[in-house]
């Protein structure tokens, strides 16, 4: 195509492409302007980088581009995948277009992270009217981890063969982690999952019967402060991503934050992080429910809590007199197994007939829930108090039905559960609580205790 | 001494943690080092209908640790459930000595299941240590393992001189059901016994480019990160094609045929040899080129003598082998070489020409009757 006539007639120059002031690397957390940011190789011949690896696709800053605006490698290959311009990670290139919200999923191990996280996404895929909002893969190639852990779960709903999530590893996995070579070190960088979110794909808007319900949907409408929602316009535009990260249990342990693997070091941009508290790992809090005490684990959750806010504090260089006022999504795990002790019920979900969630009976669980662990687990709510200003209670079952113990092949192969009875209750309302718009929204409400 | 170290899932782990922790590690051993190999402790995801024996790493390392270089022997293996009920794995590092070193080699102590715990029993604690065994790996004559999954036992040879060559590292990719431990220690058992020591090695995929990544890694193929790569990688290998489509020849190539011979210093048979065309012409240049760090592998310049077995093995292929040990020899030679010119014969496809020829002369044939029979 004729330059003068590509610059008449080729979109990209019609209407010019807006783009982020400063992108931040979901890998290493480094911030850079879009104009930084690398291009991969696409020709075969330019394998090896001296940060990505030996194996990986060269990256390269483009001082050439054909006439649709791709970048040209030394090759003339076109290229339009992206990568850090430090770590050198590839990363979606729609994370220099939208805003990004980063979202921290928290958790002692076993306390059900990947599984909340599977059935989560998995629910927010299907659940477009019901919830108000939806969510796709940006780039699934960088979602493959999460891909498997839902198809074990959720791909043959019809299946009586047990299945499980394999324990999520503190290394080696190359669906989580990656190694690069930065400056000559080696550092082990985490893999997160990213998602592009539809806000606004439920019904019409309506309000309960009292009136102080709020739909999702409602949202776009409400005037918002402007001040601390840098997220709010694109959302309002209809498409923002979210960028959540699933670590091993391991990695929020006192003393497991190390140089050479820097693995929670989202924590100091996370905009809302989503703790996973297992009622079940609490002997305390199974004698409260009723729950037979057949040798469950004790693990000290609160230290995992202290730990992250911990470093939440380190990583933004905050003082340590400061009030944090990152949002705190409490979650009660492995709810199916202590809800009917505790006496809550997990059937009716907090959404509302005309889709978007229902404010009002979230308030009405937080409440329920909360006397609970003061009474059971005081230093874990003492812990709570003291991370952060904001914080709500939401119980969860990834599953549904209890793990069922199987026997297969001669040798005990562990809990696992049928596919067929897996029926996730409150799995999506943590994420659906933690979303950009969602979570400076519920501010205005009065839900944040 | 050498130290050892295990990580596994456990309620209360050495350093307090739970979750995958330290389980075990000699006394004394230093922060760092303790810290090092947990790091070394992950086990890649396997595909869906592998087995426990499948999804074992075995894996030859050497990482640094506060300045020095650690030479490393892993066995990761499943384990059972954990506290929790899920999954576990069992990481068991031995870190080696020079002292442990002789009259071993890293492929023979791995091979050597009473040397790895497969199964941690009761709370964290504190090993005793102490010194490794010598285990050098089986030596067959030839490789049977080679000649039974390639076809050829002179593939070991080849490989061995691409791993030599690469400046990266490869990953060797071998069929499904392989006994990679054995075919690595037969390639080992190509090299004299102290330069064994010197080729890096895993039985599971390792990234390449980290520091604990190796020379060769001997990969499924049904690993699942094996499809998450380009298969036209030039560090992805395999049999019989792209650099190793030319059938193995040289010194190295026959020893592992026919299982006598000297060992082969490497660095000479590299220096000799004419593979890797492709490597060295198209990638190896890009490779350089971009990767500023990257450094050719070099064996030491002073080579401690062979050992007395390597003597002992060399002799019997001279003059003074005696007569009833070159008989056996000679008819294994050619019980091999027959083998080989009828497998060579049906692959190369010359019977399907004697069959069209035979097709055409009877259809000839038969016109030639119905012509006469109608004139």
């Amino acid at each position: 195509m004729p330059v003068h006539s590509a610059l008449t007639t080729h979109p990209l120059f019609r209407e010019p492409r807006e783009l982020m002031e400063r992108v931040h690397c979901p890998s290493c957390r480094v911030g850079f302007a879009p104009s930084e940011v690398l291009f991969v190789a696409e020709d075969a011949r330019l394998v090896g980088d001296p940060v990505a690896g030996p194996t990986q696709q060269l990256r390269f800053l483009p001082t050439r581009f054909d006439v649709g605006g791709a970048a040209l490698d030394p090759e003339g290959a076109r290229c339009t995948r992206v990568a850090c311009p430090r770590c050198r990670i590839e990363f979606p290139r729609a994370m220099i277009e939208l805003h990004s919200a980063f979202i921290s999923v928290v958790g002692a191990p076993g306390s059900g992270k990947s599984h909340l996280l599977a059935a989560m996404t998995w629910g927010l895929r299907r659940e477009r009217a019901r919830a108000g909002a939806f969510v796709v893969d940006t780039d699934p190639k960088l979602n493959a981890r999460l891909h498997r852990d839902e198809n074990i779960l959720f791909g043959a709903p019809d299946s009586n063969e047990p299945v499980r999530l394999a324990k999520t590893e503190i290394a080696g996995d190359a669906l989580l982690y990656r190694t690069v070579r930065v400056k000559g070190k080696d550092e082990t960088l985490p893999l997160p999952l990213i998602f592009t979110l539809h806000v606004g794909a439920g019904g019409e808007p309506s309000e309960d019967a009292d009136g102080s319900s709020q739909r999702l949907s409602d949202l776009q409408t409400i005037e918002l402060p402007t001040n601390i929602l840098d997220i709010v316009e694109p959302a309002k535009r209809g498409a923002s991503l979210v960028v959540l990260y699933d670590n091993a249990g391991e990695h929020f342990l006192p003393g497991a934050d190390e140089s050479a693997q820097p693995v929670t070091r989202h924590l100091s941009q996370s905009r809302a992080i989503v703790f996973v508290f297992d009622p079940t790992q609490d002997a305390r809090f199974r004698a409260a429910v009723g729950m037979a005490d057949n040798g469950g684990a004790n693990i000290r959750q609160d230290l995992v809590l202290t730990e992250t806010f911990a470093r939440v504090r380190h990583h933004r260089s905050r003082h340590a007199a400061d009030t944090l006022d990152v949002p705190l999504i409490l979650v009660l795990s492995k709810a199916d197994a202590w809800s009917a002790g505790a006496k809550i019920d997990l059937i009716v979900e907090p959404y509302l007939a005309n889709g978007g969630l229902d404010f009002a009976a979230l308030k009405k669980m937080d409440r329920a829930l909360r006397p609970l662990l003061e009474g059971a687990c005081p230093e874990f709510m003492t812990a709570v108090r003291a991370a952060t200003s904001r914080v709500l209670i939401v119980p969860c079952s990834a599953l549904g039905p209890c793990a069922t113990s199987i026997v297969g092949a001669g040798v005990l192969q562990g809990a696992g559960v049928r596919p067929s009875e897996i029926c996730p209750q409150w799995a999506s309302v943590a994420l659906l609580i933690a979303l950009p718009l969602e979570v400076d929204a519920i501010e205005n409400a009065p839900l944040w205790t | 001494m050498n130290s050892e170290l295990i990580h596994t899932s456990l309620a209360r782990g050495l350093d307090g943690g739970s979750g995958y922790t330290v389980a075990g590690r000699t006394g004394g051993m230093p922060r760092a080092m303790s810290d090092t190999l947990s790091r070394l402790s992950g086990l890649p995801n396997a595909w869906s209908d592998a087995t426990i024996e499948e999804k074992i790493l075995c894996a030859f390392r050497e990482v640094e640790c506060a300045g020095q270089r650690l030479a490393v022997l892993s066995h990761i293996a499943p384990s059972g459930m954990d506290y929790t009920g899920r999954t576990n794995r069992l990481s068991h590092h031995r870190v080696v000595d020079t002292r442990a070193m002789h009259g071993s080699d890293p492929a023979g102590l791995l091979e050597d299941d009473s040397l790895w715990l497969r199964e941690w029993i009761g709370a964290a604690r504190e090993l005793s240590g102490g010194e490794l065994p010598a285990r050098l790996a089986r030596e067959d004559a030839p490789l049977h393992t080679w000649e039974r999954v390639f076809g050829d036992a002179g593939w070991a040879a080849s490989v061995l001189e691409v791993v030599m060559k690469s400046g990266i590292g490869v990953w060797l990719v071998v069929p499904a059901r392989s006994k990679k431990l054995r075919l690595c220690a037969e390639m080992m058992a190509l090299v004299p016994q102290e330069q064994r020591w010197q080729i890096t090695f895993a039985t599971r995929p390792i990234a390449l480019g980290s520091d604990a990544s190796v020379k060769i890694c001997f990969v499924d193929e049904r690993e699942p990160e094996l499809a998450a790569h380009n298969e036209t990688s030039a560090w992805i290998i395999r049999v019989g094609s792209g650099m190793l489509s030319r059938a193995p020849e040289g010194a190295l190539a026959q020893r592992a045929r026919l299982g006598h011979g000297e060992h082969v210093d490497v660095r000479v048979n590299i220096a000799a040899a004419s593979l890797l065309p492709e490597l060295s012409l198209a990638n190896q240049s890009h490779i350089q080129k971009n990767m500023g760090e990257v450094v050719d592998w070099k064996a030491p310049a002073t080579l401690k003598p062979p050992h007395e077995r390597d003597f002992h093995s060399a002799a019997l292929s001279r003059d003074d082998v005696a007569v009833g040990q070159q008989e056996k020899q000679n008819s294994q030679a050619a019980v091999i070489e027959v083998r080989r010119l009828v497998e060579k014969s049906t692959n190369s496809g010359v019977w399907k020409w004697f069959a069209a020829l035979f097709i055409i002369i009877g259809a000839l044939v038969w016109l030639a009757i119905g012509n006469g029979g109608a004139t």
